[in-house]
C-alpha cells in the first residue's frame, strides 16, 4: 500500500462518513423526529 | 383521481427503503472491480464528481417527480409521466419504467436465491471443500457450476428437486409475501429491520478481513495492506484499446513485455505512439484522470449504484405526503448507499480475495468472485470462515431482497391504479408474469446466457433510456424552475440553485455521452451475441412480449384515466 493509496482510502472514507453523519443527524433532529418526541405526531 | 391508497409510515422508513433498493450486489462486487481496474484510488476523484454532478441531481429529480405524481393520486411511472407531461403520449413512455424492474427482477431473484442457498449451506455446515487446500479452487468452482447449472440448460430443473430450485421458490415466495403486505407493513417494516442487520453482517466480515494480517508467512506479499493497496493505490490506467483484456495487435504494448500495464499508454491521447508516450518508467497516477475511460467508468458506476433510471425512486416517492421533505431524504438515502459501497464494499471484497489468492483471485469479476472465489477464501480462514461465509452471503441476500422487492412495487401500483383491480389480483398477475420469465432464465442456465442477455439489454441499456426520458420530461417539459420550487416545498435542506442548470444541461449531456460511448464500444458485439445464440434471441423475444403486453395495459389504463378526468371535469363544471 503506497502513501497515495492510504490518502485516497482514508479521504474517501472520511468524506462518505461525514456525509452520512450529517444527513442522519439532520434527519434524526428534524421536525418529524421532534414532533414524535413531543408526542404531537 | 382519489388520494394515494398507501403511504410510508415514517421518514426513516422511506429513506431505508430507497437505500435498500439502491444497495445491492453491485456495491460489493462491481464497485471494487471498477475502481481497481480504472485508476485505483485515483478513480475516486471522477467517482465523487459524478456523484455530486450527476447521481444526486437525478436522484432528487426522481424524488420530486414521484412526490408530485403521488399528490395527483398516481403511483406508477406511466400515470406520473402523463401528469408531468400533461399529454397521454407520455404515459406510453412510462412503459420503460415498468419493463425495467419487471425484467430485472426475473434474473435478480435467481441470484438472490443463490445468496440464500449459500448462506443456508454455511449455516448448516453443508458447504465443504474438503481438507486439501490445493483442491479448494477446483471444488469451489465445481460447486458453483453445478449449483447454478452453468454446464447445460435445464441442469437445475431436470434432475429432480435440487437445492437451487427450492431456494428459488422460497425467495420468490418471500418477495411476494412482503410485497402483498403493502408499502408500509411489507416493504418499510422489512427494510427497517434488514438494513441494520445487513450493516452488522458487513462489519463482522470487514473486521475479520482487516485482521487477517499475513496468513501465509511464506508469502509475505499476500498481506492485508497489499490487498487494500491492490484496490486503493492510485495508478494510471492500462490502455487495452479493444477492451478485451487480452494484449493483441490492436493494443499498445509500449514496453514490449507482453502485458498491458501503466507503461503502455498513449499519454497524449493522439492515438499514435510517439516521443511523448514514454516507453519506460511508471506513469504518474494522475494520468488516470486524463483518460476518458476512467470518467465514464466512474459515472457509470454511480449511475448503476444509485438505482437511477429504474423507475423505483419515482414509485417509492409517490407514497410520500405533500410536504414531506425530499431533498434531505434523497441525499440521506444516497449517502447510505455510498457508505455500503465505499466504506464496506471498497474494503472487504478484493482485500479478502487478494490475501489468500493474490492478483489472480482479486481480478475475478462479478458472480464468479462472489460465488466461486470468496468461498475459497472463507475455507482458508478455518473454523471462523463458516461464520464469516454465512455473514457474507446473508448480507448479500438482504442487499438483494431489499432491491428485488422494490422492483415489484412499480408494476403492482400500475396494475392497481391502471386496471382498478385489488392487491390480490395485481400480485397474482405480476407473480405469473415474473415466474414464467424467471423460470425461462433458470432453465436456460448454460453459461448463464439468458441471464446475461436480459442483464445487458434491460439492466444496462434500458436504464439509460429511462433516465434520459426522465431528465428530458422533468427539466424540459415539466420545467426545471417548477421542479425547483416543487422540490423545495417542505425541504429541510434547500436545493442548490446550480441544480437547475445541472439537471437541464449537464445531466442530459452526460447521459448521452455515456450511452453513445457504450454503444460505440459494445453495441455491435452485444447484437452479435443475441443473433448468434438461440437462447439469447428467445430472451429478447420474451422481453418484447412483456413490453407489448404492458403497452396494451397502458392503453387500457389510459382510456380509463381519460374517462375519469372527463367525469371530474364535468362534475366540476356542474
Amino acid at each position: 500500500m503506497t502513501t497515495g493509496g492510504w490518502i485516497f482510502m482514508f479521504s474517501s472514507i472520511i468524506a462518505v462518513v461525514s456525509l452520512i453523519s450529517f444527513c442522519y443527524y439532520r434527519v434524526l433532529k428534524g421536525p418529524e423526529a421532534n414532533r414524535k418526541a413531543n408526542g404531537t405526531d | 383521481m382519489g388520494k394515494p391508497k398507501e403511504q410510508w409510515g415514517t421518514r426513516i422508513g422511506v429513506i431505508l427503503a430507497v437505500a435498500g433498493s439502491a444497495v445491492g450486489l453491485g456495491n460489493f462486487l462491481r464497485f471494487p472491480g471498477q475502481a481497481a481496474e480504472n485508476g485505483g484510488g485515483a478513480f475516486m476523484i471522477p467517482y465523487f464528481c459524478a456523484l455530486i454532478f450527476v447521481g444526486i441531481p437525478i436522484c432528487w429529480a426522481e424524488w420530486i417527480m414521484g412526490r408530485y405524481g403521488g399528490q395527483k393520486g398516481f403511483n406508477s411511472c406511466p400515470a406520473i409521466f402523463g401528469v408531468l407531461g400533461r399529454r397521454s403520449g407520455w404515459r406510453y413512455m412510462g412503459v420503460v419504467g415498468l419493463i425495467i424492474p419487471i425484467c430485472v427482477y426475473m434474473f435478480y431473484v435467481l441470484i438472490e436465491s443463490w445468496c440464500l442457498g449459500y448462506a443456508w449451506a454455511y449455516l448448516t455446515g453443508s458447504f465443504d471443500l474438503g481438507d486439501d487446500p490445493t483442491k479448494y479452487v477446483e471444488k469451489s468452482k465445481d460447486f458453483y457450476t453445478n449449483y447454478v447449472g452453468k454446464a447445460e440448460d435445464g441442469a437445475v430443473i431436470g434432475s429432480g428437486i435440487r437445492g437451487a430450485l427450492v431456494f428459488w421458490i422460497a425467495t420468490f415466495a418471500i418477495n411476494f409475501f412482503l410485497i402483498f403486505r403493502g408499502v408500509s407493513k411489507g416493504i418499510e417494516a422489512f427494510c427497517i429491520r434488514a438494513m441494520p442487520i445487513m450493516g452488522i453482517c458487513a462489519f463482522i466480515v470487514l473486521i475479520r478481513v482487516l485482521t487477517l494480517g499475513t496468513p501465509d508467512p511464506a508469502k509475505p506479499e499476500l498481506s492485508v495492506t497489499n490487498g487494500l493497496g491492490f484496490m486503493w493505490n492510485p495508478k494510471a490506467v492500462d490502455d487495452d484499446v479493444d477492451n478485451d483484456k487480452i494484449l493483441n495487435e490492436e493494443d499498445d504494448d509500449l514496453d514490449g513485455d507482453g502485458i498491458l500495464n501503466a507503461q503502455d499508454t498513449d499519454v497524449d491521447g493522439d492515438g499514435i505512439l510517439n516521443a511523448e508516450d514514454p516507453a519506460t518508467g511508471e506513469l504518474p497516477w494522475y494520468f488516470a484522470l486524463l483518460n476518458p475511460k476512467t470518467w465514464l467508468a466512474a459515472a457509470g458506476q454511480i449511475f448503476f449504484s444509485l438505482s437511477v433510471g429504474f423507475g423505483i425512486i419515482v414509485n417509492y416517492a409517490s407514497y410520500m405526503k405533500r410536504n414531506d421533505d425530499v431533498v434531505l431524504s434523497g441525499l440521506t438515502a444516497a449517502s447510505t448507499n455510498e457508505f455500503f459501497e465505499v466504506c464496506l464494499g471498497g474494503l472487504i471484497t478484493l482485500t479478502a480475495a487478494f490475501v489468500f489468492l493474490g492478483i489472480a483471485g482479486a481480478t475475478e469479476g462479478g458472480y464468479d468472485l462472489a460465488f466461486s472465489t470468496l468461498p475459497v477464501v472463507f475455507e482458508y480462514m478455518g473454523g471462523i470462515g463458516r461464520v464469516v461465509g454465512f455473514c457474507w452471503f446473508f448480507m448479500l441476500f438482504l442487499a438483494a431482497i431489499t432491491s428485488s422487492m422494490s422492483m415489484l412495487q412499480p408494476a403492482i401500483a400500475f396494475l392497481e391504479e391502471g386496471l382498478n383491480i385489488g392487491r390480490k389480483a395485481s400480485v397474482t398477475i405480476l407473480g405469473l408474469i415474473t415466474a414464467l420469465g424467471s423460470f425461462f432464465i433458470i432453465y436456460h442456465s448454460s453459461d448463464l446466457t439468458a441471464l446475461n442477455t436480459v442483464d445487458t439489454w434491460i439492466g444496462t441499456v434500458m436504464i439509460f433510456v429511462l433516465a434520459m426520458i426522465e431528465v428530458i420530461l422533468f427539466s424540459w417539459v415539466f420545467g426545471a424552475e417548477k421542479g425547483f420550487e416543487e422540490g423545495n416545498r417542505g425541504a429541510e435542506l434547500k436545493l442548490p440553485r446550480a441544480w437547475k442548470f445541472i439537471i437541464k444541461y449537464v445531466s442530459p449531456v452526460f447521459l448521452v455521452t455515456v450511452f453513445v460511448s457504450w454503444c460505440w464500444t459494445n453495441l455491435g458485439k452485444e447484437v452479435d451475441k443475441v443473433l448468434d445464440s438461440t437462447v439469447a434471441t428467445m430472451a429478447i423475444l420474451m422481453v418484447v412480449a412483456v413490453l407489448i403486453f404492458l403497452v396494451i395495459l397502458i392503453h387500457i389504463a389510459s382510456r380509463r384515466w381519460n374517462g375519469l378526468e372527463k367525469t371530474t371535469q364535468s362534475e366540476g363544471a356542474s
